[in-house]
């Protein structure tokens, strides 16, 4: 689904040059659930975005789902992104004049699915979330766990072949940031490929295999056994 | 302290520059109009100010009465007689003179020079009246001699090439009271030229015993020339009236009841007195008076210097509404700022006085840069209003004191709003980050709306302007004024024999076709089938009509070969049939009745309406007799293309028929247009209100979608995170502030329907308010505004989404 071959990014501000991402090639097939860790500042980020297709690389080849997308344009990775993957992000990314029914529906609304259909497939969303009754509240309303949850209700709500998560509970304490783990794990029993960048050991736990990166570069690369066998 | 808050103001507006900018242009722009706006009120309200009499200094006015009984008008004007016996009834008149002239002309000639001057009649005590300082000679004596004349400084250099020519000889030749003098008149004083603002204007000055030489009127029921008088301090001026009106009663008893007898009629009249300084505003002259004899010249009315000052204001609210809008939205993005600074202790009015502070600077930036763009655009702006304005003028005491008062007014009406606004913010709201959104600031959407509401007002004020303006040049005014070059006989001459003279030679010369006669004469009554209808009189010769193209519905022509022509015959106006009933009009007989011996005549045509004046004024029944003698206008009809050799030729026979005269003449064609500078000058005005209305109107909006895209960068990036295209985008974007332009569409089309209804309404001849004149402002404004917001949306539509959402 994923291979990328000696992807390089770098950022230059005003006199520095920074090389976030140095030569990573990394393959990721349908259905593994991938952890990527490595020290704040190593190129994490960078890496999920490009991966993403929020970004482009500065060189290196990268193809998803057999097109080769490092030279794409914003609105050709536009069109990909559409329906193709979902982003969930540390700092939740809900929109806060919009309520959270509004917030989920968005991706739908820029499928043009229909009205009757959307309203359906919204609160079916939330409602396996969890968060069904708080539709008609806004994301300031709502506590860190419970907005995270709607994030990811807006991240699956067109069945991604891509979920990308940016330290999804890296806000969160213990508890929810269990839940969050636990809702990622069934998507992706249900079949998903998720890509999830952690700080943290435990949540790497979940993950089928472990990208570590330092400085730019893959380190090391480790299958989860645990994992493994459950397969 | 105050160094440290000017320094922090400084970065701010340094940090802010994108809106910095934006204010100091909207706030440049409204400085600069409302500045020029006061310069201008100030030069017309001064008007006459400068005469050291002042407080006491008045001119008489005359009420008239109609034959209905209704009173017809004030006018600043009165008759010859009026003056003296006023003076002599009346102990609290320490001077008085009469000022005769203004439109006058005479011709003046030295040795070896003939000149057109500008000539007023006065009296003696002229100078003690007025405040007019003398250069060379004496006030007192200067026109003491019936042959003394007063050269304004500039007048005597062009005769003499020299001011101190005190003694003299000048000659008037055409004049029929240097006719009578039989001496030549002598040069008694040089007195500097009139200030511009003054009323009064003059070349030369003669008395007015030189005058009545030639003409003397006992006549208390006319009014032509300005009586000005001097009033002892603390005099009661409504007892004043009261006398002048009981002098009247007695003195001009007999010509009240003679005129009743002869027209039927008791012209009622009482006495008034205005203050000199108010003449220039409120001249109170009539149509008759504007031939030039009241002594008061370029008069204007207080609409202009009110519309002015109101434009002017209108701008500085527009660009206000962008500073505030602007102050208010980025101190929401500094809210944390003062958050922080009220829980560390700083109280209100520390925070209040910053943000005057930086308003102060913005305000003073502009400031500075209004005097220069003053600077520069003096020329222009004299242009537009046909003054001489100097940018000196702007340093004397009276301007210091407006301009003080101005930047303090605009200062606070910037600065204290918004830091009211913001110093009541709550810290813990700030630092929660609760505030609303700016897109939900009803105060800000409101003043955008209202502010686009005025410049779409604007816009079809100045539609309609160019339509109705176009409309007026560009009517069939009923006669072909092309081709024709207009010049008059002027002085004591023998107008026949010139005339016979002219017409012949003129004939023999190549480039022009045909000469005519026209002169316009006062407006009165007529009696057609016992039924009194109000009719203008002009007289022409038999080629008038056809060398103006004014074709003849019914009868024939005025023709030398009909002798009972020039005694007996009369042409009238279709509007003139119309009024009268007439069925079959030619034949008909009709009485003037306000002519000597009231004539009656027979009508021998009916010409199609044509247009004479104004198309403000509707078509009004009109009697035209023959007249074989030029004592008004001569009409020169030339060949098409050869417009200089007719003048030519013209100017050479004209020459040599009169060697003293000075040759004059205009296009019939550019005198029409004339009529129409005072509007085009407006209409100019008015286009340069709208564009500058606009222009802050965008700007404003510029800054507002600026930052409410700032407020909006995250959401904007999650959408297009979840799929969102650029066209999506800009859609979101833009689509609230068009509902508000569509919101001051609504608005402002109502009000400017009404008011645009109602200007039209002073036209006799205009268009229809036609519903693409709103349409087309509605769209034109929708699209500037699409043209504004889109192009800041569309940037930050393309922006990569990462960018936003990257920075938590
Ligand atoms: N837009 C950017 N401009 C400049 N430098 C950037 C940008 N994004 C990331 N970087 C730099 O690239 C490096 C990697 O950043 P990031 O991928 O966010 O790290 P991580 O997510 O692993 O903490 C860091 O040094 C960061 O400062
Ligand atoms: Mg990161």
């Amino acid at each position: 689904m994923i291979k990328t071959t000696n992807l390089c990014k770098s950022f230059r501000t005003e006199e520095v040059e920074t090389l976030a991402l140095n030569k990573v090639s990394l393959h990721v097939r349908e259905n593994e659930f991938v952890a990527i860790m490595g020290p704040s500042g190593c190129g994490k980020s960078t890496l999920l975005n490009i991966l993403g297709l929020l970004d482009r690389p500065t060189s290196g080849s990268y193809v998803f789902a057999g097109h080769e997308v490092a030279k794409f344009t914003e609105s050709q990775r536009t069109r990909i992104r559409k329906g193709n993957l979902g982003f969930v992000f540390q700092s939740f990314n809900l929109i806060d004049t919009l309520t959270v029914f509004e917030n989920v529906e968005l991706p739908l609304l820029y499928l043009k699915v229909p009205k009757s259909e959307r309203k359906d497939r919204v609160m079916e969303a939330l409602g396996r979330m969890k968060i069904g009754h708080r539709a008609k509240h806004f994301p300031q309303q709502l506590s860190g766990g419970q907005q995270q949850r709607v994030a990811i209700a807006r991240a699956v709500i067109p069945n991604p072949k891509l979920i990308l998560a940016d330290e999804p509970t890296g806000n969160l304490d213990s508890k929810n940031g269990n839940e969050v783990m636990n809702l990622l794990t069934e998507l992706y029993q249900e079949g998903a490929t998720i890509l999830m960048v952690t700080h943290s050991d435990h949540d790497a736990q979940f993950a089928h295999r472990i990208v570590n990166l330092f400085d730019g570069q893959i380190v090391t690369e480790s299958v989860n056994r645990e994992m493994t066998t459950r397969e | 302290m105050l160094k440290t808050h000017l320094k922090m103001a400084w970065q701010n507006l340094w940090k802010n520059r994108f809106y910095s900018t934006i204010n100091i242009v909207g706030m440049t722009v409204a400085i600069t109009c409302l500045l020029l706006a006061v310069m201008y009120w100030d030069e017309e309200h001064g008007y006459d100010d400068f005469h050291t009499n002042n407080p006491n200094l008045y001119r008489i006015t005359t009420n008239l009465v109609e034959h209905k009984g209704a009173i017809v008008q004030t006018v600043g004007t009165t008759g010859q007689i009026q003056g003296r016996a006023f003076k002599e009834a009346v102990p609290e008149i320490r001077k008085f003179t009469r000022v005769m002239g203004g439109g006058i002309s005479s011709e003046v000639s030295t040795a070896e020079k003939t000149l057109l001057l500008n000539t007023l009649f006065v009296d003696t005590s002229f100078f003690e009246v007025f405040t007019f300082p003398l250069v060379h000679g004496t006030a007192l004596t200067a026109l003491k001699d019936v042959n003394g004349a007063v050269l304004s400084a500039s007048t005597a250099m062009r005769l003499f090439n020299s001011t101190d020519v005190v003694g003299r000889v000048l000659r008037m030749e055409s004049d029929p009271s240097y006719q009578r003098l039989e001496k030549p008149l002598v040069v008694s004083a040089i007195a500097k030229d009139p200030p511009k603002n003054s009323s009064i204007q003059f070349d030369i000055l003669l008395p007015f015993e030189f005058l009545e030489l030639a003409f003397t009127d006992t006549n208390w029921l006319n009014t032509y020339l300005g009586t000005f008088v001097v009033l002892e301090p603390a005099s009661n001026r409504e007892r004043i009236e009261q006398q002048f009106n009981r002098v009247f009663a007695t003195h001009a008893r007999d010509q009240v009841e003679q005129n009743i007898a002869r027209y039927g009629f008791d012209s009622k009249i009482n006495y008034g007195l205005q203050n000199i300084s108010d003449v220039h505003l409120e001249p109170l002259l009539s149509g008759n008076d504007f031939n030039g004899e009241s002594g008061i010249v370029d008069t204007s009315t207080p609409i202009y210097s009110i519309a002015f000052l109101v434009i002017a204001l209108l701008i500085l609210i527009l660009a206000s509404i962008n500073f505030i809008n602007i102050t208010i939205a980025t101190a929401l993005n500094r809210a944390k700022e003062i958050g922080i600074r009220k829980i560390s202790g700083s109280n209100k009015i520390q925070i209040i006085f910053q943000f005057l502070l930086e308003s102060g600077l913005l305000c003073g930036i502009s400031f500075l840069l209004s005097l220069l763009a003053i600077r520069q655009l003096i020329p222009i702006f004299n242009s537009l209003t046909a003054k001489q304005f100097a940018f000196e003028q702007f340093f004397n005491i009276e301007m210091g004191g407006y301009l003080l008062l101005i930047f303090g007014s605009v200062i606070l009406i910037t600065g204290l709003y918004p830091a009211f606004v913001l110093s009541r913010f709550q810290p813990s709201e700030v630092l929660y980050n609760k505030l609303k959104q700016i897109g939900q600031n009803v105060v800000g959407r409101g003043l955008i709306v209202f502010q686009f509401s005025l410049g779409i007002f604007l816009l079809i004020v100045a539609i309609v302007f160019h339509s109705q303006m176009d409309y007026v040049r560009t009517k069939d005014l009923g006669y072909n004024p092309a081709q024709i070059i207009t010049t008059r006989i002027s002085g004591n001459r023998d107008y026949a024999a010139i005339g016979n003279v002219l017409k012949d030679e003129l004939s023999r010369e190549p480039a022009i076709m045909s000469i005519s006669y026209i002169r316009n004469q006062s407006s009165g009554g007529v009696m057609v089938n016992n039924k009194r209808i109000e009719s203008s009189f002009k007289s022409v010769d038999d080629n008038y009509l056809p060398d103006v193209e004014i074709p003849l519905l019914v009868g024939r022509n005025f023709s030398p070969d009909f002798a009972t022509d020039l005694t007996n015959s009369v042409i009238v106006n279709e509007t003139f049939v119309n009024a009268s009933n007439l069925s079959d009009p030619v034949g008909k007989s009709i009485e003037l009745i306000e002519y000597e011996g009231k004539p009656t005549k027979t009508i021998i045509g009916v010409v199609k309406d044509f247009h004479f004046g104004s198309l403000r004024e509707s078509i009004k029944p009109m009697v035209i007799s023959m007249a074989q003698v030029p004592y008004g206008d001569i009409l020169i009809k030339f060949q098409k293309s050869k417009q200089r050799e007719a003048i030519n030729e013209l100017e050479m026979v004209y020459k040599a028929i009169m060697p003293n005269a000075v040759f004059k003449y205009d296009f019939l064609d550019e005198l029409n247009a004339k009529q129409y500078r005072q509007e085009l000058r407006w209409q100019k005005l008015v286009d340069i209100a709208t564009l500058l209305a606009i222009i802050i109107c965008c700007i404003g909006l510029l800054g507002m979608v600026h930052l409410s895209i700032n407020q909006r960068i995250k959401e904007i990036g999650i959408r297009k995170l979840l799929g969102a295209s650029v066209t999506s985008i800009v859609a979101l974007l833009s689509k609230d502030f068009i509902r508000l332009v569509l919101i001051a569409i609504v608005i402002a089309t109502p009000i400017a329907w009404y008011a645009m209804n109602r200007w039209l309404q002073g036209f006799a001849y205009r268009i229809d308010l036609q519903w693409w004149i709103f349409a087309a402002a509605g769209v034109v404004a929708v699209v500037i505004a699409m043209i504004t917001v889109s192009g800041q949306s569309l940037r930050a539509a393309m922006a990569d989404p990462v960018n936003s959402l990257r920075n938590e």
